[in-house]
């Protein structure tokens, strides 16, 4: 299977940071921490990516199981080509995967990125909920001593 | 699926002790406040007006929050176009909606989030296309069934 760039081994174990977003690798040997700008970019590549109901529909179709170029093609009634530049476009941010079988090119969804995109949204829901309950506590603190 | 980010709680106080407690510099920081963080709050509660936040863990690394006042209803209602700037330089756009209302002689407060967290999806929203969070929640789920 082919993979967007070469990555060191332990960023699967990176994880985002509660706030900004940036992460740090959980191996206390590597200590790796990616630059903010870093994550944004590929956060910003896997949003962009997802933004089109065509390669939605790719992964949902994925999602039931690995299939072709081809197979791809007929039902979005799109040209193998076009296909072609919508999983380059997945590919990219390692939403899908694809290995060359025989004459044909197999897709498979990779959930590396997607799982990223899901743990930053997480932090950010989190983050949100958490001043909504500190300020909470704060009013019925007040509101109690009146 | 909610096409919103949507964030509740219930408060044991009035709407308008809630309100008020929301448009007072010690709730809004409150409201920000991570432990040991720096928190600076000013506000101008008025339609058109902006309640500025500056926070972070230190002066190095903090973040700011532009909120540009849209609707004030009092104590029902606040919305406001928020602008949120990062460490890094990035810029956020998005708006907020405060909820207050009466719930059992408590406050259910509700925070509603519409907006995109990237460049690209803010572009796409202001062409028409709702809620990135939506999308993407969606995407997860349809490609893990």
């Amino acid at each position: 299977m082919s993979s967007r760039r070469g990555r060191p081994r332990c960023e699967q174990e990176l994880r985002s940071g509660p706030v900004d977003g940036s992460i740090t690798c959980r191996d206390p040997v590597c200590r790796y921490t990616a630059p903010i700008s870093a994550v944004s970019d590929d956060l910003d590549r896997t949003f962009f990516a997802l933004s089109d109901p065509t390669r939605r529909g790719i992964l949902e179709r994925l999602g039931r199981g690995p299939a072709t170029i081809g197979e791809l093609a007929a039902p979005f009634g799109l040209t193998l080509n076009g296909v072609k530049k919508h999983v380059g476009i997945l590919e990219e941010v390692d939403l899908v995967v694809t290995a060359k079988v025989g004459r044909a090119r197999v897709c498979q969804l990779g959930l590396a990125q997607l799982e990223g995109a899901t743990e930053w949204i997480d932090d950010y829901r989190r983050t949100w909920q958490r001043r909504l309950d500190r300020f909470g506590t704060y009013v019925e603190r007040n509101d109690a001593q009146r | 699926m909610s096409k919103d980010v949507r964030f509740e709680r219930v408060i044991d106080a009035a709407p308008e002790a809630v309100f008020d407690a929301f448009t007072a510099a010690d709730g809004q920081k409150a409201f920000y406040s991570e432990k040991g963080w720096i928190v600076e709050s000013h506000c101008d509660l008025r339609v058109g007006g902006v309640w500025t936040v500056t926070f972070g863990p230190s002066r190095d690394e903090l973040f700011q929050h532009v909120h540009l006042f849209r609707v004030i209803d009092r104590p029902r209602r606040i919305f406001v176009d928020t602008t949120e700037s990062r460490p890094d330089g990035a810029r956020v756009e998005y708006q907020t909606e405060f909820i207050f209302k009466e719930r059992d002689g408590k406050t259910l407060m509700t925070m509603i989030h519409r907006g995109l967290p990237t460049a690209e999806l803010r572009d796409e929203h202001q062409a028409g296309v709702p809620d990135a969070f939506t999308r993407l929640e969606q995407a997860i789920q349809e490609s893990r069934r």
